[in-house]
């Protein structure tokens, strides 16, 4: 999870006042000093803040654009106080919520503060958040050559960071500062994923088992001086590869495999793997050697590399800065199909991004965002059995396809180019090719955050984002080709993203989607259909609370697209939830679109609040386009911005009626229980023994007893939901039976003998006494009388 | 996004007081609403409390979306009997107790 909050990446960041340098260059904090002084209205201070100010502003202005994958690892300790965090957003190399968070070590260290003023003792206790575990040791500080050197280190359960700040003073008034952090990130481990669900009889019955490794490192270099008003410029580089290796074992080998019998012991063989002290448990083929694959094997190698450069100037009161990336991955996704043959894909991927920011007081902040990326994927089915065809495998490992003339990432080609290359191409022996696919994403995101300090515990600030407000603009077009038939997708979106303080984040957002399908004949004559315009609006939020859907979603659906979903009746306990409506718009429907009268135009823009000169341009546009392709361009162009109301406009206009929409939901209520079952069936396969002793019997019965929980309020959220159908209620209702029979097998006790129940009563019912416990007492006693 | 650990450790405390207390009322505050109260297993580890001298000690909290588990050892004196764990959840309210 990224920290957003002013004080986590903008002036002063999460740091206790009192760093100390030799030429302290103005206005001594106190420790009733808000973060870098900035808040109060003073220059930011303290030499060690002011390299990590320059870094952390460096960072927040280049921070990762709208949704591109990019990795940063970040360091900001002073005095035992040490944050990394890892962030990708929308690469698979780093889990959301991984590595130590400034907030969960600040709250630690308040916490541990409380503890030992209460106790006198030193009491420490570690937090782990959705299944991870967090760590942090503290860092040093000494004097270099006349300067002030903090050196910091830092360890989550993945990633190790290394840094130092060197600090020091060219004049009177003039400091200046540089600041190298070197983040290193290892990770591994294996996991049971259950059953085989697909249609391959040679799989049927085994268990799916994935193996990932990831390695990766980023460094960031900040300079900058200080001398009433501040400029710098900072460079972030970074590289890694991970593999991904999915296999099917039968059951016994499977289990074999991911369980532990003692926990304490799976916990640290987990880790050691994590941190590469320790073998991986599962071999990971070597995607050089595909005889080492079994039937139906995937293995994906992924690297990337990528570069951020920005400038930055600030003074008392305002900072601003900008910055460009360039990243590049490149993939390999590998199956086994059978003894000899390999399905490939190899897949380059490029993301430019332009960023700029204003920040103000380190409570305000303005950012925009630009950015472009393209990928070329390109897949083909080597027989391994020829020699030409085992020759071109190995070679496309290396990037080298077995036919690329003309068709490369950085060049722009027209759908058909893209056919006749793939047409035309002479191939090995041993190779045949599955399909090819372009993908051109840009995006433009616009954002503004204000935000709040908290005070916590005696020296620790915690900067909190208290309000956040951003427009993304979307514009997406996928190409896939086989030279036979070509299916092209456009898609236009806008998406609104609101950040609350406590309400989480909520977004909407409208997209439409051109489908068109082109067929090629064998003497290369192309038919074009129209597959459809898709009409998508999509209301996420991530912590729902209360009653909030029902004005904030459900009536925005009803008002927008004419639907009567009731509302919610019973306030929902936290969970994230999403909501689509959805419909397809014909070319009839698109003919409707093109006549309809002027007069009705105006009237329905009225009754909507939409601009009338841009629905009647939209419209003009619609009945000038020949095709229902160019018809529906014309659409979505129109849905660039305020989507939401415009999509139902187009809706209604085009003569739908709500009743052919399809309104879906999810959440995490409905699917988290059965994914938990899953887990505490895998934790604890056989019955429960009494030589386990007492804590890990309680604990056992408490995880049972949590997915329990869980299972009750999810049928009762269930039972209130007023978009999901009977059909899919019933479905999310056996799913919620099948999690709440794991739970009653883990807590069962049925197949002791009366005598090993009274023992396991007399164990249970000593010392502090569990809910849980007092639960299994109240059965035992029960099953006794 | 608040952080989760400060506010469930805080409730831990004040959970802990009211045990070596035998403070039901504190105990009641502390309590999910939609949550049956347990005031009788409340009492009965209160008075194992006070009577035997023990203490708790926060080790580690877990938290799995708007769940928590607060595990911490059951000690007397030096010495550490053993480790117990309470569930929390989030309310509308804040981080509350939903079993002992």
């Amino acid at each position: 999870m990224a920290i957003r909050g002013p004080f986590k990446n903008g002036f002063g960041g999460l740091r206790r006042p009192g760093g100390v340098g030799p030429t302290k260059p103005t206005a001594p904090t106190s420790t009733s000093t808000p973060p870098g002084g900035a808040a109060g209205g003073t220059p930011p201070s303290t030499g060690g803040d002011f390299a990590g100010k320059a870094a952390d502003f460096a960072k927040q202005v280049v921070g990762p654009a709208n949704g591109q994958a990019l990795f940063g690892v970040q360091i900001a300790a002073m005095k035992g106080e040490v944050d990394v965090t890892s962030r990708s957003d929308g690469a698979p190399d780093l889990e959301a919520g991984q590595g130590v968070t400034a907030h969960q070590i600040a709250a630690q260290e308040a916490e541990i503060e409380k503890k030992r003023r209460a106790s006198k003792g030193s009491d420490i206790y570690f937090y782990s958040g959705d299944g991870q575990i967090k760590e942090f040791l503290s860092p040093g500080r000494t004097s270099l050559m006349g300067h002030s050197l903090f050196g910091n280190v830092g360890l989550s359960s993945k990633a190790l960071v290394l840094g130092g700040t060197l600090e020091g003073s060219a004049a009177p008034g003039l400091t200046h500062a540089g600041k190298l952090l070197v983040g290193g990130l290892h990770d591994a481990g294996v996991a049971q994923m259950g059953p085989y669900r697909g249609d391959n009889p040679a799989l049927s019955g085994k268990e799916i088992v994935v193996a990932h490794k990831k390695v990766g490192g980023s460094a960031t270099v900040a300079v900058g001086a200080w001398a009433g008003v501040g400029i710098g410029a900072s460079l972030q580089p970074s590289k890694g590869s991970s593999v991904l290796y999915r296999t099917h074992l039968d059951k016994p080998d499977a289990d074999a495999l991911t369980e532990d019998k003692n926990a304490a012991v799976g916990f640290l063989r987990e880790k050691a793997e994590s941190v590469g002290l320790k073998k991986l448990r599962l071999d990971i083929p070597d995607i050089a050697k595909p005889e080492t694959m079994r039937v139906g094997d995937e293995l994906v190698v992924a690297t990337h590399g990528g570069v951020r450069a920005g400038v930055f100037a600030f003074g008392v009161a305002v900072g601003v800065g900008a910055s460009a990336t360039l990243h590049g991955e490149f993939e390999l996704h590998a199956t086994k199909l059978d003894d000899h043959r390999v399905h490939l894909t190899v897949n380059p991927t490029r993301v430019r991004a332009m960023s700029y920011g204003v920040n103000s007081l380190g409570t305000v902040s303005l950012d925009l965002h630009r950015t472009e990326s393209k990928s070329l994927t390109q897949a083909f089915v080597f027989d391994l059995s020829t020699p030409s065809g085992k020759q071109a495998y190995l070679d496309a490992l290396s990037g080298n396809l077995p036919h690329q003339t003309g068709i490369a990432l950085d060049k722009d080609r027209s759908v058909t180019d893209l056919e006749t290359y793939v047409r035309e191409e002479q191939l090995p022996v041993g190779v045949e090719r599955t399909y090819l696919e372009r993908a051109d994403l840009s995006s433009r995101d616009i954002g503004a955050r204000v935000g709040i300090p908290i005070r916590f515990g005696k020296n620790v600030w915690w900067g909190l984002s208290g309000l956040a407000r951003s427009r993304a603009k979307v514009d997406h077009t996928r190409t896939g080709t086989d030279g036979d038939q070509t299916k092209r997708v456009e898609t236009r979106g806008v998406e609104d993203r609101w950040e609350v303080l406590l309400s989480g984040t909520e977004t909407v957002g409208a997209f439409a989607s051109l489908r068109e399908h082109t067929v090629i004949d064998e003497q290369g004559q192309r038919t074009t259909t129209f597959g459809g315009l898709d009409l998508t609006a999509r209301f996420e939020d991530d912590r729902v609370m209360g009653l909030e859907l029902n004005d904030e979603v459900l009536d925005v659906i009803n008002g927008v697209f004419g639907t009567a979903i009731a509302p919610f009746a019973e306030a929902g306990h936290r969970q994230a939830r999403t909501i689509e409506v959805k419909a397809t718009l014909s070319a009839a429907d698109l003919a409707t679109l093109s006549q309809v009268a002027g007069s009705d135009a105006t009237a329905l823009a009225t009754a909507k609040d939409l601009d009338q000169a841009d629905l009647a341009q939209m419209l003009d546009d619609v009945r000038a386009a020949q095709t229902p392709a160019d018809q529906s361009r014309a659409v979505l162009g129109y849905l660039s911005k305020n989507g939401i109301a415009r999509l139902g406009a187009v809706f209604a206009l085009a003569g739908r009626g709500a009743e052919e929409l399809t309104v879906d939901t999810w959440s995490t209520s409905y699917h988290r229980p059965l994914d938990d079952a899953r887990a505490l069936e895998q934790k604890y396969p056989e019955p429960l023994a009494l030589d386990a002793g007492k804590w890990s019997l309680v604990r056992r019965f408490g995880a049972a007893h949590t997915l329990m929980v869980s299972v009750d309020r999810a049928a009762a959220e269930l039972a209130d939901d007023p978009i999901l159908g009977d059909k899919d209620k019933a479905d999310v209702l056996a799913h919620l039976a099948q999690a709440a029979a794991v739970a009653d097998q883990v807590a069962s006790f049925d197949h002791l003998s009366p005598d090993e129940q009274q023992a396991l009563r007399t164990m249970l019912d000593v010392g502090y006494t569990t809910t849980v416990a007092q639960q299994v007492i109240d059965r035992l006693d029960e099953a006794a009388a | 996004m608040s952080d989760p650990a400060a506010a469930i450790a805080g409730v831990f405390a004040e959970l802990t007081q009211a045990m070596s207390r035998g403070d039901v009322d504190a105990y009641l505050k502390l309590c999910a609403r939609d949550a049956a109260p347990q005031v009788a297993l409340f009492e009965k580890n209160a008075r194992r409390a006070q009577e035997d001298g023990l203490h708790f000690v926060l080790r580690e909290i877990r938290t799995i979306g708007d769940v928590a588990e607060t595990h911490f050892d059951v000690v007397d004196g030096n010495r550490v009997l053993e480790r117990a764990h309470l569930s929390l959840t989030v309310e509308p309210d804040g981080w509350k107790v939903r079993a002992l």
